[in-house]
């Protein structure tokens, strides 16, 4: 069953660049990872598209296309049939709710409408795993909010977020990655069960926590 | 295939939207200017086969300069694609990272005919009685070869757009392809020609009277200049492919 995961780190950037990685964007320098049951990229017909789909913080496609031609240009990359991808692309408009701006250059609309229409393209496909890089910041906390409680139960979803608080309801899972490694692998309800709360601070001091039981654990 | 179409359709799109295409196609006309204008006033055209000569000569000198800003906007074109995140967005999307290339290549190409085709026309339409002196099929040939070298100087362009950033992958592409072909429109064709020399075309497009087979010569240099174009393309593809988008 899909999880839906907090991703945070410190130093900044690290849980960025570990997105990055798994979207098949930027190389590691060593390791390996699997991905939707895949090790590599090409491991998949076209690479990771189709099962999993990554959205940058800007929505990421090209800012002079409208909203109708990122969707129907991602469709195409997605090799849907016309009349499909236009069933995908009427559900996406009407959920995403972009019909007043259809057919306007994002550019000129707002980082609100570019990250929607970000969005909207990444689901499209209905990816297995969905890798979000803080995810819809100019949308206000209820739209965001409905837009970002990703259907389905087999669905991964990866969220980088620097406010943890704002995704309250929206994850599952927390890990905590700091100095390059993982610090922390816990259940959302961990932290309330510690009476921390879902923040950059209750992360830390969760972290600390278990870092000192398992000194404790090993000088024992 | 059909992802190829897509993105030299969006490379096409993202060209004309930014004026990009109007820029290089605009420029490369400019070329035919020069020839129209300044021929008939430059001293020692009482020749007909000179004058005609000088006034391709201007043709090419004007060709390299646009080739060189087509190299130039090239590699910044590119560069910008890895930098903001775009060329990410096609790779997450089933867009094998060769075919990025290969798809802003060909709309490329396709801009460089828009501007050299045009640009030649004009030309040999501006020497009037003098083109009576040319071969024609030697210009075209000519011509032809040297859209060949544009082509590798774009391919040229790709593949320093794929490893450098934009100021500095522009400049080089466009200083790299217009230190070599403005000056091989000043040198004598046989050396050029003898030796593979990449600016080969453009030496025998100036120069056009005194190549002994510019028919021939300009099929074979056209030729090497395609296949510079290939192994630049193949080079780009991959270093494109172990970039980070």
């Amino acid at each position: 069953m899909g999880a839906h995961v907090l991703l945070t780190s410190k130093p900044e950037g690290a849980d960025s660049l570990l997105l990055g990685i798994l979207a098949g964007l930027v190389r590691p320098s060593r390791g390996t990872f699997q991905l939707a049951g895949l090790s590599r990229p090409g491991e998949a017909r076209g690479g990771w598209a189709g099962r999993v789909a990554y959205l940058p913080p800007d929505g990421g496609f090209y800012p002079g296309l409208s909203p109708w031609e990122v969707l129907e240009l991602a469709g195409r990359l997605a090799g849907y049939a016309p009349a499909e991808r236009r069933r995908r692309i009427d559900e996406a408009v009407e959920h995403y709710r972009l019909g007043n701006e259809l057919r306007r250059p994002t550019s000129r609309a707002g980082a609100s409408l570019a990250q929607r229409v970000g969005l909207a393209a990444a689901m499209l496909g209905e990816p297995e795993v969905l890798l979000l890089d803080e995810p819809l910041r100019a949308l206000d906390n209820e739209e965001r909010w409905r837009l970002l409680r990703i259907p389905g139960r087999r669905r991964t979803v990866l969220m980088v977020s620097r406010y943890p608080a704002r995704e309250e309801g929206l994850v599952d899972e927390v890990v905590f990655i700091r100095d390059g490694t993982v610090a922390l692998h816990a259940g959302v309800e961990e932290l309330a069960a510690h009476g921390m709360t879902l923040s950059m601070r209750g992360i830390h001091a969760l972290a600390d926590l278990r870092a000192a039981r398992s000194a404790i654990a090993a000088s024992a | 295939m059909s992802r190829f179409l897509a993105v030299t359709g969006l490379a096409l799109r993202e060209l004309w939207i930014s004026y990009r295409l109007l820029l290089i196609v605009g420029v490369l006309l400019l070329a035919a200017l020069p020839a129209a204008v300044l021929g008939g006033v430059i001293p020692g055209a009482d020749d007909p086969l000179a004058a005609a000569d000088q006034r391709i000569q201007l043709f090419a000198v004007g060709l390299a300069a646009g080739l060189a800003l087509a190299a130039g906007v090239a590699a910044g074109t590119v560069a910008t694609e890895r930098q903001r995140g775009t060329a990410g967005w096609l790779v997450t999307r089933a867009v094998p990272r060769g075919t990025i290339v290969t798809g802003w290549f060909a709309a490329f190409a396709v801009v460089l005919v828009l501007g050299i085709g045009p640009a030649a026309a004009l030309t040999w339409l501006s020497l009037g009685q003098l083109a009576g002196t040319v071969d024609p099929l030697a210009f075209a040939t000519s011509v032809v070869a040297a859209l060949g070298v544009g082509l590798a100087a774009v391919a040229l362009g790709l593949l320093l757009g794929s490893m450098f950033g934009t100021r500095a992958a522009m400049l080089a592409s466009g200083i790299l392809t217009a230190a070599v072909l403005l000056p091989a429109t000043s040198l004598a064709v046989p050396f050029l020609v003898t030796a593979p020399a990449p600016g080969a075309p453009f030496a025998i497009l100036a120069d056009l009277a005194d190549a002994v087979r510019p028919v021939a010569e300009s099929t074979r240099t056209g030729g090497a200049a395609l296949a510079a174009s290939a192994a630049l393309l193949l080079l780009a593809s991959a270093v494109m492919a172990r970039a980070d988008l």
